[in-house]
């Protein structure tokens, strides 16, 4: 079973993030592997140690993803791929998933392993139309994964309403969930072997396609601003006579904050 | 008496038990080497101390009764010592005696006295440890034949002695001597009596028997004497009293590092080391000599156990038999070791390629089958450890646990993988953003703000850093002790400045879970910056920053004078740059941190400060100082839950309800939250309030 797994480089979301001009300031900021992309890259690793598999990894975009890559070779990943082209500052999901297309048609792949979502833009669409792109089955928000034979895995997805098991046949295309696995944290040996292993780069015209093809030139979406979000504002303590106080509270709550 | 039979005994017992010691040495010689020839002086000192004043044998209140016991039994063995030999004399040539101890020397008198008075001594302490066994069983004690055995023996080597030497003085003074029995080869002989009590009174018991008889049970009770003594000796090696022989140089040979020894520093980007799986301690054949003496001496008193916060609330660590199962497989693997020691010497001299990888090749086969975690000791058991040292505290004859468990910790975490999982948020926590929760470094200094504290980064130009810690500088329950010391220190007018986001991790729980790696990753990032300011004294609340700093740091090349908060407070207020006033209400009690107490020394500067702002009593915790009980937070144990058994947390805060105060302090932000978090769990949150040491000082400052 060949298993390709994406990675995306993101912004490290622990930290304030400071807008100015409409446009993130970069100062200060660090970059870390996409949390959910963590949970894909753990569960291809998995299925390595369990099945056999060989696992492929595919991060796009982000300059120097050299430490986020290493970081998946020493939990496990055997084989890492870095698609970087000036063409990709824009790039949507659509771009993404067009890049993917490319690569997974090269290495003909059983399974895709994505994270459901990206911690920077949320978005949770690049799987998805990756699936729509190859014409493959694919199941969002998966918790478990199991390869019942050489064709198919069943799959557990967490919906509304319960939990769904889906039976798919191969190849297919399945976004996973944090909840699927507890990411490893690489140490020694895995660190130690990672920096032996080399990460191939390629620009868009080195995978064999264009910066027109993959729609880069003209991305679906566009990020126009951002907005950082309002400061929560401080509570107010009011002390004294109860009876007072509370007067005070009701006229501020109807005349101030005019929630009645 | 009878040369040739006391050369036969002495030849068998002497040759058996060389044998013997020779296989055990050759065991120990074959292990990780580890340097000990060094401060003969202060080594001596310990050995005077700790084993033969056997300070922690009668020095602990607890434990001094068994404590007398042994002490007196131990003594007793040494007087005796020179009374063995002069009876070997003895068996050779009648009315042998050592050089300046026959009878006309003084010297001579008084030891025949002490001898006589320590036997009484040793045969009663013989009845008493028989009572308290058979008895009294006290927990901590395995009861096996073996141990009934060896104080029956130590019984039977008492008894003989003296009723040889009641018969002796029978039949000198009843009977006339007919047999010409000496003791001092000397023209008085037979005025020793008059300095031995205790022989004379049991010659009495013989004292009805004819002079033949009397000459009998003399040569029966030397010969029973002298085979119980040699077939003592050849058992000792073979169980738990084989620490009769390697206490003293065991306790010799104990780490000088304070407060144990350091975990090595590893050589992380040695290939062979990780292609070899040598890094840590996976397999028994890792252990260094001493750690291999440690498990010849443990004598499996279990004193370590009783003091164990994991063992106490029911978790599967219980380091006796943690030592033991070590032990076994360290013995069933013995030829094997000896083995391979045998062809590292022979890899290390030859020149021939092929024939070298052949000889690794040998070694590795010789390697124990088992894993030491997982085949030997179950995982649960390693992780239980919070490395509070009380174990190595009241261990008579100065095992160290810790440094050994942090070893096999180092090897589940770098070679196996095999660590808890829940650390991982922690550990990526630290690695990403330099603390444990994970929030974003460039959050750190946000607790400050407004303060008026200065950056290194805007001016270094200070005498001191305070280093405010993970916990200080994220948990909102630390902030505020942050926020009291840093007012603290202003109204005393000090020169101070901290790293704000600069500062990272010290890296203290990653070493202690084992993680080498991330360790010296934040160890180097922070000696840099150190280094970089020229930081040369630091302040910290938090004791295992603190501990790391000032002991670890230094074989990374940091080195710094490191002040805990609690004593730059004491000597603020020793100076006189702050008053107190004694305005804290109610009782008080102090929790001693077992990294600022145990690891540190320090004990005095907290309580002091105390009595000088409370103006209720203070009143002791029943285990404090250096028998304090730890939090249950040390060792990494903050980042994972506590599944099994009782919640440490929850056993210190009972103890401390039931000392009905009002006021507990602590000097630790881990402290802090698990008693909080008790007093919570044990609705007491509002009738006893726990603070750091630095809060309740900034409350009653004047």
């Amino acid at each position: 079973m060949k298993i390709l797994t994406t990675l995306k480089k993101v912004v490290d979301v622990e930290l304030n993030i400071k807008v100015k001009n409409g446009a993130i300031v970069e100062e200060g900021l660090q970059y870390v592997m996409n949390a959910w992309d963590e949970n894909a890259v753990e569960a291809s690793v998995q299925l390595k140690e369990n099945k056999g598999a060989e696992t492929t990894l595919i991060s796009i975009g982000g300059g120097d993803n050299t430490d986020i890559i290493r970081k998946a070779y020493a939990m496990g990943i055997e084989n890492g791929i870095h698609i970087d082209d000036p063409a990709l500052t824009k790039a949507d999901s659509f771009v993404y998933a067009r890049i993917l297309q490319k690569v997974y048609e090269k290495g003909k792949y059983d399974l895709v392993i994505t994270g459901k979502q990206a911690q920077d833009t949320d978005n949770g669409q690049t799987g998805i139309i990756l699936a729509q792109y190859l014409g493959l089955p694919c199941v969002s928000n998966v918790i478990s994964i199991e390869v019942m034979d050489e064709q198919h895995i069943k799959v557990s997805r967490l919906g509304d309403v319960g939990t769904e098991i889906v039976e798919l046949e191969l190849p297919a295309v399945v976004t996973v969930s944090d909840s699927i696995n507890q990411p490893r944290l690489p140490v020694l040996r895995g660190i130690m072997m990672a920096k032996k292993k080399t990460i191939k780069v390629m620009d868009l015209a080195t995978l064999g396609t264009s910066k027109d093809e993959v729609g880069g030139a003209a991305p679906k979406s566009e990020i126009v601003e951002f907005i950082a979000p309002e400061a929560r504002k401080g509570g107010q303590k009011f002390e004294g006579d109860v009876a007072e106080i509370t007067a005070r509270v009701v006229d501020l709550l109807a005349n101030e904050a005019k929630v009645f | 008496m009878n040369p040739l039979l006391m050369f036969l005994l002495l030849t068998v017992g002497l040759t058996v038990f060389g044998r013997t010691m020779f296989h055990k040495i050759q065991l120990l010689r074959a292990l990780e080497p580890t340097d000990r020839a060094n401060h003969l002086k202060e080594r001596l000192m310990n050995m005077v101390v700790l084993a033969i004043g056997q300070k922690r044998l009668i020095g602990r209140s607890k434990e001094r009764g068994s404590g007398i016991i042994h002490a007196f039994i131990f003594w007793g063995f040494c007087v005796l010592l020179i009374r063995s030999l002069t009876l070997y004399g003895e068996g050779f040539q009648e009315g042998y005696s050592l050089p300046f101890f026959g009878g006309d020397h003084l010297i001579g008198y008084l030891y025949v006295a002490l001898k006589d008075i320590m036997e009484g001594i040793v045969l009663l302490m013989i009845i008493f440890a028989f009572f308290r066994r058979a008895v009294l069983k006290p927990e901590r004690l395995h009861n096996t034949f073996k141990a009934y055995l060896v104080l029956a023996m130590i019984g039977i080597l008492m008894v003989s002695d003296l009723l040889y030497d009641g018969a002796r003085y029978n039949i000198i003074q009843l009977f006339n001597n007919p047999g010409s029995i000496h003791y001092f080869n000397n023209p008085q002989y037979g005025s020793e009596f008059l300095w031995t009590p205790i022989s004379v009174g049991s010659a009495t018991l013989t004292s009805g028997f004819s002079a033949d008889t009397n000459i009998t049970i003399l040569t029966i009770m030397f010969w029973l004497h002298i085979s119980t003594q040699l077939l003592f000796l050849n058992l000792l090696p073979f169980g738990k009293h084989f620490h009769v022989i390697t206490a003293l140089p065991n306790v010799f040979l104990k780490s000088l590092d304070y407060p144990h020894e350091k975990p090595e520093l590893l050589d992380l980007e040695d290939e062979t080391a990780w292609a070899e799986e040598s890094l840590g301690i996976n397999h028994i054949h890792q252990l260094n000599w001493k750690q291999g003496l440690d498990l010849y001496t443990c004598t499996e008193c279990g004193r370590c156990k009783e003091v164990c916060p994991a063992y106490t609330t029911d978790k599967p660590l219980n380091l006796h038999d943690f030592n033991d199962k070590l032990k076994i497989e360290l013995l069933e693997n013995a030829d094997n070791i000896i083995k391979k020691a045998k062809l590292l010497a022979t890899i290390r001299q030859s020149e021939d390629t092929g024939q070298i990888e052949k000889n690794r090749e040998e070694r590795t086969a010789l390697n124990s089958e088992k894993k030491l975690i997982g085949e030997v000791i179950a995982e649960d058991t390693l992780w239980a450890c919070t490395t509070c040292r009380a174990c190595e505290e009241v261990c008579p004859v100065t095992i160290e646990h810790v440094p050994r468990i942090i070893a096999m910790r180092q090897g589940q975490t770098l070679m196996a993988e095999a660590y808890p999982k829940e650390l991982n948020t922690a550990m990526k926590g630290i690695e990403r953003n330099g603390n444990p929760w994970g929030i974003g470094y460039d959050k750190r200094a946000d607790w400050a703000v407004g303060l008026d504290i200065k950056m290194m980064a805007d001016d270094s130009n200070v005498d001191y850093l305070l280093w405010v810690g993970c916990a200080g500088s994220f948990d909102d329950r630390s902030k505020k002790v942050s926020k009291s010391l840093v007012g603290i220190l202003q109204k005393a007018g000090i020169s101070f400045a901290i790293l704000g986001v600069e500062e990272k991790c010290t890296g203290d729980f990653a070493r202690k879970v084992g993680n080498e790696m991330l360790f010296q990753m934040m160890a180097k990032e922070n000696i840099e910056t150190l280094n970089n300011y020229k930081v040369k004294k630091i302040i910290t609340a938090c004791p295992h920053c603190l501990n790391t700093l000032k002991h670890d740091y230094p074989q990374l090349g940091g080195n710094y004078e490191v002040i805990h908060h609690t004593e730059f407070i004491d000597q603020l207020v020793k100076a006189g740059k702050i008053k107190l006033k004694q305005s804290l209400a109610g009782a008080l009690t102090y929790h001693d941190p077992c990294y600022l107490g145990r690891y540190n020394n320090i004990y005095d500067e907290p309580r002091s400060i105390l009595q000088s702002v409370s103006n209720g009593v203070f009143k002791e915790l029943g285990r404090h100082g250096r028998e304090s009980f730890c939090c249950g937070a040390g060792g990494g144990r903050m980042w994972m839950e506590e599944t099994i058994g009782k919640r440490i947390y929850l056993e210190r805060s009972e103890e401390i309800v039931g000392l009905k105060i009002k006021n507990v302090a602590v000097g630790c932000p881990f402290c802090l939250t698990m008693i909080e978090d008790g007093m919570k769990e044990l609705g007491k949150e509002e009738q006893i309030k726990t603070m750091d040491i630095a809060e309740i000082v900034e409350k009653n400052m004047v």
